[in-house]
């Protein structure tokens, strides 16, 4: 019976995009298995990877879990699939819930995509690279929001952005060794939607400035 | 007499030498007058009793540069910033690609075909190249603003960073002292910019360059008081 309360209910993904950049910390960060317990105990199902330039590839043991997952949508009834679940335990990804069911956190990655628009409308919770397009780009779209800042760069103006839009309640920054304990005491109602842009103040400043009428 | 006509050649070398320094200051002096006429005339609002429609020079960043301009460029009057020439760096080809559909997006809104150019510029500096060969084609990429300014003699500059605008702006201003032609410069510092100004901005603003300089936080207006604050174009 908990095999089939378990199809039914809906995935919830968690995107993590690093854009074009190469920031192998937040990929590793993400793979931990602190991270994903806490992604897990947050009630979301998947997590979406795109990993850009970096080198580090998250360790796909899920393939297997992933099959057997089939066989539980196939046959919920069937218990020996439940049993080849319990058997790959924790370093699978999976974890015990208080009810005694075992459910699995699935991952997956991906090094680039010419938009990751799609990938953004379908995630429950973004965790992203301090670059301003990947910013804007989920927080106009109303998805919960955790900027990673990469720490190893060297100009690192872009932590600037996503200090002050965490200061506005917009998102949430971290760094990539807090990630687990932000993800852990995260209140997304606490998160504020932020505001339509507005470029009509610049606009009539240079109308007002060249002579132009002003409407 | 010898003594005398050393004297003399003195008197002669002196006054000759005495004359240049006279130019020369005099000429020094006409060109910080013209300059900072200019720095003070640019400040202030063009009176014009008639406007008419102005060339405009739109400078398209890169990805999150370009985006921001095309949200400027949404709420513009566009009929009044007419012809407008749009330029990206020549290793860019997305921005002029957003800038064709935005361009499209006006004709379908007045249905009349907009006078509307695309060109690349040359870029002085590619990230990873060497400064010996970069002093090539910083050359070369100031060669090629400076045909493109005179071929095309923008009224208004639109810019917001990063370095493409740079030579363009800087250009544009000697042409304001040399009389060629007079424009108005906006730049508009990228949003990513909130404690700091980038380069180009902090340029454009410690030389004068900007008429309106536009920043998108509070906090560093405060650290910049001749900017404007005006909110978030993102």
């Amino acid at each position: 019976m908990g095999g089939g309360n378990d199809i039914l209910k809906p995935r919830r993904t968690v995107f993590v995009t690093v854009g074009s950049t190469c920031f192998d910390a937040l990929v590793q960060a993400v793979d931990t298995s602190e991270v994903k317990e806490e992604l897990f105990r947050k009630g979301y199902t998947d997590l979406l990877i795109q990993i850009g330039r970096g080198s580090y590839v998250p360790i796909k043991l899920y393939d297997r879990v992933i099959e057997s997952f089939h066989l539980k949508i196939r046959m919920p009834f069937v218990l020996s699939g439940f049993d080849i679940q319990v058997s790959y335990g924790k370093s699978s990804g999976m974890f015990v819930s208080s009810t005694g069911e075992c459910e699995s956190l699935q991952v997956d990655y991906f090094t680039y995509s010419s938009s990751i628009a799609d990938n953004l409308r379908s995630a429950s919770l973004v965790i992203s690279h301090a670059g301003s397009g990947s910013i804007f780009e989920t927080l106009r779209l109303g998805k919960p929001l955790i900027v990673v800042v990469n720490e190893d760069l060297m100009d690192n103006h872009q932590s600037e952005l996503a200090e002050e839009l965490a200061q506005r309640k917009h998102l949430l920054c971290t760094r990539p060794q807090e990630l687990y304990q932000t993800i852990g005491g995260m209140d997304l109602e606490s998160l504020v939607p932020y505001p339509p842009a507005d470029a009509t103040p610049v606009a009539k400043v240079m109308s007002r400035f060249l002579g132009f009428p002003d409407d | 007499m010898l003594a005398m006509e050393k004297g003399i050649n003195c008197f002669f070398s002196a006054s000759a030498s005495n004359v240049y320094i006279y130019f020369i200051t005099i000429a020094i002096a006409l060109v910080v007058i013209r300059v900072s006429y200019v720095i003070y005339r640019s400040s202030k609002p063009l009176h014009t009793t008639s406007p008419q429609p102005l060339s405009t020079l739109i400078v398209l960043g890169s990805g999150g540069h370009t985006a921001e301009m095309l949200n400027l460029l949404s709420v513009l009057h566009t009929d009044s910033f007419t012809p407008r020439l749009y330029i990206a760096a020549a290793t860019d080809n997305m921005s002029l690609q957003k800038a064709r559909l935005f361009e499209s997006s006006v004709i379908d809104k007045t249905g009349v075909l907009e006078n509307a150019q695309f060109m690349q510029i040359y870029r002085s500096r590619e990230v990873g190249q060497s400064y010996l060969t970069s002093i090539g084609t910083t050359l070369m990429a100031i060669a090629h603003a400076l045909w493109l300014m005179i071929k095309f003699r923008p009224q208004v500059i639109l810019c917001n960073g990063p370095g493409t605008c740079l030579p363009l702006c800087v250009i544009a201003f000697f042409f304001k002292v040399l009389g060629i032609r007079w424009s108005s410069t906006f730049y508009v510092e990228s949003i990513a910019r909130v404690r700091r100004l980038s380069l180009t901005g902090l340029l454009l603003y410690e030389l004068h360059m900007a008429d309106k300089f536009f920043v998108q936080w509070p906090q560093l207006q405060r650290k910049y008081p001749r900017a404007h604050y005006v909110g978030c174009l993102m």
